[in-house]
């Protein structure tokens, strides 16, 4: 009897991987081809009126599913199916009305919002051609949780056509001086429902996360001197991890979360460390006359990129996590600084100097391949999205004073997008792992 | 009427690191030459070609010796700063560099001189650095201004516990500006009394 329940669950498992193996967007693909969706408009599926709801659903799932570059999306002026006299499920639509726009992939759904603010939200996914319901979520929530709604079911659409996490219900640290001070804030990864993190009117840098995303580190004067500081999210509980006499900046979290790479000065000019969190153990990584900032994990942990000036001028360079195989990555340009090792292995971005401004560059972590994917104003610090299909990065391109404004763009320089302006200077964003 | 006098102490500076580092007063009357417009190139319009004029050498502070006169001056000068607001005369460095350059060697043999008298203070120096380039890498670079502007100092024998350092990297710039100009004033190490 047990086998046989442990033989069913063993069955349906594999029934179900067989039903999900159908890969609707090859998003390796170089140059592939987008899938086109249309996006009915939002149902209101109660008594409360919930147009505002209703379009910001819709705005946020487009500007997602726009952003990741592929879908092709129908203008609703193409729709025909009568919204009224349609429903939200397979068997209440009419899938010829879809293809005959040119649609291979639907998305439905409604709201019904009750007097006390609490909000029910159903959606599907259809596949146009097939017809029948790819994905059916239901969401209860409070009315600002529209746009979490929105990105999780964006998630659960990129999950299901492309086979790979999507990330658009990850977040973003910045560092802005809005308040007069450099202080660390927090956002979705379009720039939107900011919150201050640090209040302390020092000087606050460098943000970092930890990979389960609960606990960030950054530095901070706020003890006068550069110390690198841990603080848990959820709690805001914080402590001080690094203050050894001299800097102690720019803590990196190893990709296990057992160890943090930081550069400090205790022993005479910056050198790169690696301070073991359990056991508080530091290992001197670098030894040499010059400057040594900015360290990156790979993915694997391995190794890290980092700056150094020891030919002259910065560059990248990397080096083993026991502190052998150095070797230099870049010779291009005078002044090459924060390194970001891409989730997946393969590329490395930092910001470049060449004829007379920084620009975000990638550049294969074997030394070959160098891109520059902007041209415009200054460009600085990139970090990478947890998928390695996108960067975040900080951009002066704007006229006028306090113009560092936060951008994203795909991974090969395209639909480069600001998402956080008038925030003074927004500077330093840090992409966060994916969340649970 | 302070700023008047920083500037006439700046502009004393500037021409005792000419002093020092030329020693000869041909170089004092070029430099003049190239900022000093002769008077008919101020009237537009007019253009008699090449003029040239003599200029007197009465502001021969470098010929007529009065340099231990003026250095006493500069103590003076540095004391007043130091007791007013806390502050001795930043020195300045070149782009990406944090190596001593010839002119800032005056300031700090001055100041070494004053730590030498006054020997209850100790001061912390702050690096600092334009805006240009990461963050991190500023603070690295301000850190060893600071260091190397520390190491100048303690070769005159001023003991190294005195001299404290703290590098604050592009984030205090002296000069808020986007030109050559504010960054130059900001690649600087300055000098804080911290105790006396």
């Amino acid at each position: 009897m047990k086998y046989l329940s442990y033989l069913l669950i063993f069955l349906s498992l594999f029934l179900h991987s067989l039903a999900e193996s159908k890969v609707y967007i090859d998003i390796n693909a170089p140059r592939g081809r987008k899938l086109p969706i249309a996006i009915q408009e939002f149902k209101n599926l109660g008594e409360m009126p919930s147009k505002i709801l209703a379009d910001d659903l819709r705005d946020v799932l487009i500007s997602d599913l726009s952003f990741s570059g592929l879908f092709d999306l129908i203008d609703m002026s193409a729709y025909l199916e009568d919204i009224e006299l349609s429903g939200l499920t397979a068997s209440e639509t009419d899938f010829r009305d879809w293809r005959i726009i040119g649609s291979q992939t639907l998305i439905k759904g409604g709201i019904r919002a009750d007097n006390n603010g609490i909000i029910r939200v159903d959606i599907r996914l259809f596949d146009v051609i097939l017809e029948k319901v790819l994905i059916g979520k239901r969401y209860f929530g409070i009315t600002s949780d529209i746009r979490k709604i929105a990105h999780r079911f964006a998630d659960e659409v990129i999950k299901n056509l492309t086979g790979e996490r999507g990330i658009f219900a990850t977040r973003l640290l910045f560092v802005s001086d809005i308040s007069g001070s450099k202080e660390i804030y927090i956002s979705d990864y379009d720039g939107q429902n900011i919150k201050r993190i640090t209040n302390n009117g020092s000087i606050n840098l460098s943000p970092q996360w930890s990979p389960d995303s609960s606990s960030i580190i950054y530095t901070s004067y706020k003890d006068k001197q550069p110390y690198l500081y841990m603080r848990k999210l959820s709690t805001g509980t914080e402590k001080k991890i690094l203050d050894k006499p001299g800097i102690n900046i720019g803590g990196r979290w190893s990709p296990d979360g057992k160890r943090i790479a930081a550069t400090l000065s205790l022993e005479g000019n910056p050198e790169l460390y690696i301070l073991d969190i359990e056991t508080r153990s530091l290992k001197r990584l670098t030894k040499n006359y010059g400057i040594d900032v900015s360290p990156s994990w790979s993915p694997d942990g391995k190794k890290l990129a980092f700056v150094s000036d020891i030919a002259g001028n910065p560059h990248i360079y990397v080096i083993n996590s026991d502190g052998a195989g150095l070797r230099r990555l870049t010779y291009k340009g005078k002044y090459n600084t924060t390194p970001a090792w891409s989730p997946r292995g393969n590329l490395i971005t930092f910001a470049g100097f060449n004829d007379g401004r920084f620009n975000i560059y990638t550049i294969r972590a074997d030394g070959r391949g160098l891109k520059m994917l902007t041209s415009k104003g200054n460009n600085d610090t990139p970090s990478w999205s947890p998928d390695g299909r996108y960067i975040a990065f900080s951009s002066s391109r704007r006229n006028g004073r306090n113009n560092w404004d936060t951008y994203i763009m795909r991974a090969d320089g395209t639909n480069q997008k600001k998402i956080i302006s008038d925030m003074g200077n927004s500077m330093s964003p840090s992409w966060s792992p994916y969340f649970r | 009427m302070k700023m008047g006098k920083r500037i006439v102490l700046a502009t004393f500076i500037a021409l005792l690191s000419v002093a020092l580092i030329g020693g000869c007063a041909s170089k004092t009357v070029k430099d003049e030459i190239s900022e000093k417009p002769t008077k008919a190139a101020k009237k537009p319009g007019i253009v008699k070609g090449l003029e040239e004029e003599v200029i007197k050498d009465e502001g021969a502070l470098v010929e007529r010796g009065p340099v231990e006169v003026s250095l006493a001056e500069l103590e003076n000068e540095l004391s007043r700063m130091v007791e007013e607001e806390g502050r001795l005369t930043p020195i300045y460095f070149d782009f990406d560099r944090f190596s001593i350059k010839e002119d800032a060697k005056p300031v700090l043999n001055m100041i070494a001189k004053w730590l030498k008298k006054n020997k209850e203070i100790s001061i912390r120096i702050q690096g600092h650095a334009d805006e240009r380039g990461s963050n991190e890498y500023n603070i690295a670079l301000g850190e060893r201004r600071a260091q190397s502007t520390r190491n100048y100092l303690t070769t005159f024998g001023i003991r190294p516990s005195r001299l404290s350092t703290i590098s604050f990297g592009e984030e205090m710039p002296a000069d808020s500006g986007r030109s050559e100009e504010a960054w130059a004033k900001n690649r600087r190490s300055e000098f804080e009394v911290i105790s006396r």
